[in-house]
């Protein structure tokens, strides 16, 4: 164990939250709890297919809740996807929204909620704690295992004019209560389930080494580290698996819980630029980058990779140097088996292209609690090893 | 760890300042305090203001006024209807408004009832409905305001305006009120018809297009009555010149006024203008200033034509004795007539002149009453309506008085116009005639002036609706009349009174009821026979010179004294002149043997014609006076008893007239026709 406990001030938030098999069945209780009488449900066409909607829709019924749905949402969310979600709120006179789907709908979700409350535009709120109005009551289903957005304070949108993923950080919207239903992630294919899985991983590594961590954030942040380790394999192969799955949404709840009080680092940062840019899939980027920022940050946080090589099942005899190695190894082992094989150069980046990503990426929140500072120098050189 | 950067870490750990989760805390706290004060503001209120339920009408809400309206101690939403807090009367009311309460248009309701309220007894109350949606879900709002209060100073006030209007109502004269800025705020009846507007078309004009006037003098645009300079006139009267145009283009002449309304503060805010139709004591004005104007004419026209007739008496008695004295050609004879033509007219002229002003028209020759009477009547007859009966009762023996008979045939006409009106049903005139003797002791000698002696009393009675007791005194005063306004002048009876005093008579008034009138009328009475007497035409080619006689010529105008002296000089008259009176008395003393007639001039200096006439007869009561006048005054010939008179001989006169005044007078004229035979 390190011995160098951070005795600064802390904060811990997290949503009420309910957690287990068929917690979904619960969203017209919840949603009548809060208030609600008329929801604009937002969700996406995958999930409407899959029929979780159905799901959701009947349980509201049963509390007389009338709901309307939005489903224009894209992977990436978009800022004009949050005004015309929030024209759609107004126009129907609802008083709440509930979010079912992945980290796209949830986001969305909280940009239309922070629009219905507050003036001007959804970009006019990017940073942290720039909302001083908050929302309506915002209920989120995920149905995924890896984005946390229903228990964290952030929302990534895509800014449609500028390329670029906006990152809005604020208590505001946390959601009022999160409905985590493992049964629901049955429905995602074994690719999704990989990315989303090490998206989970990222978030659980990075809050681990954030220099923002702290007691509370460490318990979630390295029993979701050993929970991806042990179960997501299982859950690629085993799609139907549900103790598998349970265990992934619980370490992405977990690991929401950390991030989302203790923050994260650079590779959030890096991935944020380059899913703008590229529009690419936010785990599959998380995940080819983890391994080369660890890399960089290993002499910045030894003592917390040394627990996380405990959570990865190392050898505790292992020194420096070989630990570096064994957890670069060990990450890009669990790629290679969940078939997230592509660099950043078979996704497309070329390398004219990372003095923009760098830029872009020096300037987000995320990289503030790396802890290893990192200057535009060095994430080009990250980007590159990547490609 | 990047210190660069302090503020924004320490917003990640969650240590901002607004690092908060959802909190509603604040805008929760903000909306209550914002209720709550709504609800003290509400509770304020003395209105009573509830949110009830659509269509139930439970209350919803309410404030304190509310509860204490309805006596309700403590409010429980939905327990109470407003039904069953409200008068059966309304009910009615109100449920046919819910009916309709709910179409497009959302027509509040608003009724006022009696209420009787447990707590607050009897009251008047407005009760308001109207229907509100809040969250999609419709309510009406109930408003009730107390009117019990405002009812009471509504009714003072009502009854305040209402004496006011009384007041100005009663008002004889017309009375319009402005505001400031001269619009009319109250207008009186009597102000209405003078101004020929109604009360709708009045109210709210400005003042000067209602009330329109022009001065009289010339019809110019009065200065502003009301307005001097923007500000109201302190005070303001104008004089009696101004005439109102109403609307219907009617003239009226008008005295009005004006003043001020102040404030209690003294400050003007409007303006009260009183006036009166004051058209008929301006029409009599008038009658008064032309009859005062014509008897000034008369009095210059008189004077006038005295001087006039004198000099024209000596131009035609000069040229008559031209034509007749020498053997003139016939080129001069031409001429000698045109003189005489000429100066003819320009008598005639003077005559026009006499009668234009109403003076010397008083022929004076004896009439007989009952022809005179007799032709009036006959007259009135064809005029007067057929329902009204004549009767006539013409007893008197002696009926000749002196006088004109056009003047006293009108005279008998004015009191039969009078009786006519007097009658518009129709009834009786009665007319009679016949002779007394005024003593000195009798009422008609006394204070009518009647100096004793015969006269003849004529009677003209009617059976209509008699002279009204407040103008019986003045009945006999110009311009006063008991007719409509429009219908008589007022002229008619005092014309009569003027008459009756040009015979040197006396009128009373015997009797006036609702069953009638009498008139009594004295007119002095003179020989029959002189009547009778008829003038004669004389040609002169046929006179015949008298002999031996000799007339006193007195005449103070030298060139009528000569022309008389050579005219009776050329008839076979020996002739006497004097220059006055007082030289007549002395020849007349000196000669008074040998003269056989006097021919007295009326208008004289140093003695006039009357004294001198008196004195001759002092001296020889059977002395024969012819009296030569062209014109003399009212008085003058009032007080001279002209039956004494031997003859009156007009000027200018004629050779032949002189003659036949001569042979008029009785004494010279019996001896001259037996000189003749």
């Amino acid at each position: 164990m390190h011995t160098t406990v951070s005795r600064e001030l802390r904060k811990f938030l997290a949503p009420e939250f309910i957690f287990g098999i068929g917690a979904r069945m619960k969203a017209g209780v919840y949603a009548s709890n809060l208030g609600m009488s008329r929801v604009l449900l937002v969700t996406d066409p995958g999930i409407v297919a899959a029929g979780w909607l159905k799901d959701v829709q009947n349980s509201l019924r049963e509390e007389g809740i009338k709901s309307t749905v939005f489903s224009k949402v894209s992977p990436n969310p978009r800022d004009c996807e949050v005004m015309s979600g929030m024209e759609q709120y107004r126009a129907s006179d609802c008083n709440g929204i509930i979010a079912l789907g992945g980290g796209s709908p949830m986001d969305c979700a909280k940009g239309i909620a922070i629009m219905v409350s507050n003036p001007g535009h959804i970009l006019d709120y990017e940073g942290v704690d720039m909302i001083s109005m908050p929302g309506p009551p915002l209920l989120c289903i995920p149905t995924t295992s890896g984005t946390a957005a229903d228990v964290s304070q952030f929302a990534i949108i895509l800014d449609t004019s500028e390329h670029n993923k906006i990152a809005i950080i604020s208590k505001a919207i946390v959601p009022d209560v999160s409905l985590v239903d493992p049964e629901i992630t049955v429905s995602m294919n074994p690719f999704l389930t990989a990315c989303t899985g090490m998206d989970a991983m990222t978030h659980a590594v990075e809050a681990a080494c954030s220099n923002a961590s702290s007691p509370v954030t460490d318990l979630y942040a390295y029993h979701a580290i050993e929970l991806v380790a042990d179960n997501i394999k299982n859950a690629v192969e085993n799609p139907n698996d549900l103790n598998a799955r349970y265990n992934m949404s619980l370490a992405s709840l977990e690991a929401g819980l950390a991030f989302s009080n203790a923050s994260l680092g650079a590779v959030h940062a890096m991935a944020h630029s380059l899913g703008g840019f590229l529009d690419l899939p936010h785990g599959k980027c998380n995940a080819i980058l983890l391994p080369h920022v660890m890399d960089f940050n290993f002499q910045s946080a030894v003592e917390c990779f040394k627990k996380i090589g405990e959570k990865l099942k190392l050898s505790p005899k292992l020194n420096t140097k070989e630990l570096r190695r064994e957890l670069m190894q060990t990450v890009n082992g669990f790629n290679r088996k969940l078939g997230i094989t592509d660099t950043l150069g078979d996704m497309g980046v070329k390398s004219s292209d990372i003095p923009e990503l760098a830029e872009k990426a020096v300037d987000d929140p995320c990289l503030l609690t790396n802890p290893r500072q990192a200057g535009i120098r060095d994430l080009e050189s990250i980007y590159e090893e990547a490609s | 760890m990047d210190n660069s950067k302090p503020n924004l870490r320490d917003k990640i750990l969650g240590l901002g300042k607004n690092s908060l989760r959802k909190s509603y805390y604040l805008p929760l706290r903000e909306s209550t305090e914002g209720l709550q004060r709504y609800k003290a503001l509400l509770d304020q209120t003395c209105d009573v203001i509830c949110l009830l339920e659509l269509p139930s009408l439970n209350f919803i809400d309410m404030n304190q006024s509310a509860q204490n309206f309805f006596d309700i101690d403590e409010f429980i939403q939905g327990k109470f209807n407003l039904l069953n807090k409200i008068g059966s009367d309304c009910k009615k009311t109100i449920s046919a408004w819910i009916d309709c309460a709910f179409d497009e248009r959302n027509i509040p309701l608003r009724m006022n009832v009696k209420h009787h309220s447990p707590a607050l007894g009897s009251r008047d109350i407005e009760l308001n409905l109207s229907r509100v949606e809040f969250s999609k879900v419709d309510y009406a709002v109930c408003v009730i305001h107390d009117m019990t209060d405002y009812r009471k100073v509504l009714d003072a006030l009502s009854q305040s305006e209402e004496n006011l209007r009384i007041t100005l109502n009663s008002i004889g004269d017309a009375v319009i009120a402005t505001d400031r800025n001269g619009i009319i705020t109250r207008i009186n009846p009597v102000a209405l018809e003078l101004t020929g507007v109604t009360l709708p078309e009045a109210i709210g004009q400005p003042l000067n297009k209602i009330f329109i006037t022009v001065k009289s003098s010339d019809r110019r645009n009065p200065e502003d009555l009301i307005f001097s300079n923007t500000n109201i006139r302190h005070f303001a009267t104008l004089d009696n010149h101004s005439i109102l145009i109403s609307k219907d283009r009617k003239e009226y002449h008008i005295a009005e006024s004006s003043s001020p309304i102040k404030d209690d503060n003294g400050k003007i805010v409007g303006s009260v203008l009183t006036f009166r139709d004051i058209t008929l004591e301006h029409e009599l004005e008038n009658k008064l200033f032309q009859s005062r104007k014509m008897e000034s004419i008369g009095q210059l026209a008189g004077g006038i034509a005295h001087d006039f007739n004198n000099m024209l008496t000596g131009i035609l008695a000069s040229a008559d004795l031209l034509q007749k004295k020498i053997d003139i050609n016939e080129s001069a004879e031409r001429l000698v007539t045109i003189i005489i033509d000429s100066a003819t007219r320009a008598a005639n002229l003077t005559q026009k002149l006499l009668a234009f002003a109403q003076k010397g028209k008083l022929i004076s020759q004896p009439s007989c009453i009952h022809e005179i009477i007799k032709n009036a009547t006959s007259m009135l007859g064809s005029s007067i309506d057929k329902r009204i009966d004549i009767k006539m009762a013409l007893d008197a023996d002696n009926t000749c008085v002196s006088g004109d008979p056009g003047q006293l045939t009108n005279m008998l006409l004015n009191l039969g116009v009078n009786s006519r009106d007097a009658m518009p049903e129709g009834g009786r005139i009665f007319i009679s005639t016949r002779n007394v003797n005024l003593s000195e002791s009798c009422p008609q000698c006394g204070f009518m002036g009647l100096p004793p002696g015969d006269y003849l009393k004529l009677q003209f009675g009617d059976t209509g609706c008699g002279i009204p007791s407040e103008i019986r005194d003045r009945v006999f005063d110009p311009f006063v009349t008991s007719k409509p306004i429009g219908s008589g002048t007022g002229m008619g009876l005092a014309a009569v009174y003027g008459t009756v005093k040009d015979h040197s008579g006396a009128i009373e008034i015997e009797n006036s009821s609702d069953k009638g009138t009498i008139f009594n009328i004295y007119l002095p009475l003179v020989e029959q026979n002189s009547a009778a007497n008829s003038s004669k035409t004389h040609n002169k080619s046929e006179c015949t010179l008298p002999q031996h006689e000799c007339v006193l010529i007195i005449e103070d105008e030298e060139v009528i004294r000569l022309t008389a002296a050579e005219i009776l000089h050329e008839l076979g008259y020996k002739v006497i002149t004097a220059c006055d009176g007082i030289d007549g008395i002395e020849k007349y003393r000196d000669h008074q043997e040998q003269i056989s007639a006097v021919i007295l001039d009326m208008v004289m200096p140093r003695m006039n014609g009357r004294e001198c006439f008196q004195r001759l007869k002092e001296i020889n009561p059977e002395v024969k006076i012819l009296i030569s006048s062209g014109f003399t005054s009212e008085e003058a010939m009032r007080n001279l008893n002209i039956d004494n008179a031997a003859g009156f001989l007009k000027k200018p006169f004629t050779i032949t007239e002189l003659y036949e005044a001569m042979l008029s007078t009785s004494g010279i004229s019996s001896e001259k026709e037996n000189s003749h035979k």
